[in-house]
């Protein structure tokens, strides 16, 4: 089992996210029964997320979809996405350590949600940086293998998804292949 | 204005609707969600969903208004069983109205910044909590 983080934040949103998750979870419901459970949520509420290191698993992928097109007749991009065995035995030890966390500071009500579908599954790799080009798509600054003046500057270059939420590292691998551009101008499509 | 395309018992039916949604609070400290100003809510941030609502009264009849709130309960629960795509489109608009009305975010203690009293505000344009993170330097590998 490779690492996860727990993410810990306070709050939960302002009242709409919380009304709606609470109408989506069945915890908060609409009617007459709505004010006294939004009360005990609203402001009252800390979250910790398990945030989880996808490996690159082959059953994951990016192909074009055979079926949908858009308004040009340009076939769709079909995301594959399963959780691997390895990522739900990281999610299940999250969850059971977060409730810890949570109880040992108190919380008076445990809640659960052991996916969260609509949360944040950022879809990162596919295109993924490397030395090799048989095992890689783009070099260690960020230059297509195959096409020399084509650089991939976000997520899809991740090897694999991290264990924590990746705009931070997207940022810094743009600022870090600027500055190989830069550097390597007069060279940049060499070998 | 949208209750201008209403009908006055389209009109009672949507303010019946919007109570069975969000009756009173018992306390009486949250109001009604027939109170607040859905239809300028609707001209603002939602023109588009007033088909859809008017779709919606019409899938009740005029009884609506004159039954208690347990049978309006029933009512609109057997309608959110048989079209859960647009009960959740209307509970969405009566809630992202209702909680922006004023009233209803005083209330609640809805304020601008962090959500826990007294916790950790910073002052608008004050990056002093940044310094730690400039005296670091870049951080990334040359």
């Amino acid at each position: 089992m490779r690492g996860y983080n727990i993410q810990v934040t306070r709050g939960s949103g302002g009242p709409l996210a919380v009304a709606m998750r609470g109408l989506a979870s069945g915890d908060i419901p609409w009617g007459p029964g709505h004010h006294e459970k939004f009360r005990r949520r609203f402001d009252h509420t800390v979250q910790a997320l398990a945030v989880c290191e996808d490996l690159p698993e082959e059953h994951n992928r990016v192909t074009l979809d055979p079926e949908l097109v858009d308004s040009d007749g340009i076939p769709a991009p079909k995301i594959t996405y399963r959780l691997s065995d390895n990522t739900r035995a990281m999610l299940a030890h999250g969850l059971e350590r977060g409730k810890e966390v949570m109880r040992a500071a108190g919380a008076v009500e445990v809640l659960e949600t052991p996916l969260l579908r609509p949360g944040g599954w950022h879809l990162l790799g596919t295109a993924r940086m490397g030395t090799d080009p048989e095992r890689s798509v783009v070099n260690p600054w960020g230059r297509s293998h195959d096409v020399r003046n084509l650089f991939i500057v976000d997520g899809s270059v991740f090897v694999t998804a991290g264990g924590v939420n990746p705009t931070s590292t997207i940022q810094a691998l743009a600022l870090y292949i600027g500055d190989r551009i830069k550097r390597n101008l007069a060279n940049l499509f060499d070998d | 204005m949208a209750n201008a395309t209403l009908t006055d018992a389209q009109r009672q039916r949507l303010a019946a609707l919007l109570d069975t949604i969000l009756p009173a609070s018992d306390d009486g400290a949250l109001p009604s969600a027939r109170e607040i100003d859905l239809d300028a809510y609707l001209d603002e941030q939602a023109p588009e969903f007033r088909d859809e609502l008017l779709w919606i009264l019409d899938r009740f009849d005029d009884s609506l208004p004159g039954v208690a709130l347990d049978r309006r309960v029933e009512l609109v629960r057997e309608f959110s069983v048989g079209h859960p795509q647009a009960f959740r489109s209307l509970v969405f608009r009566v809630y992202d109205a209702y909680y922006q009305d004023d009233r209803v975010r005083a209330a609640i203690g809805a304020r601008p910044g962090p959500p826990f009293p007294g916790g950790h505000s910073i002052p608008a344009g004050d990056l002093s909590s940044l310094e730690a993170v400039k005296a670091r330097g870049k951080g990334y590998r040359r």
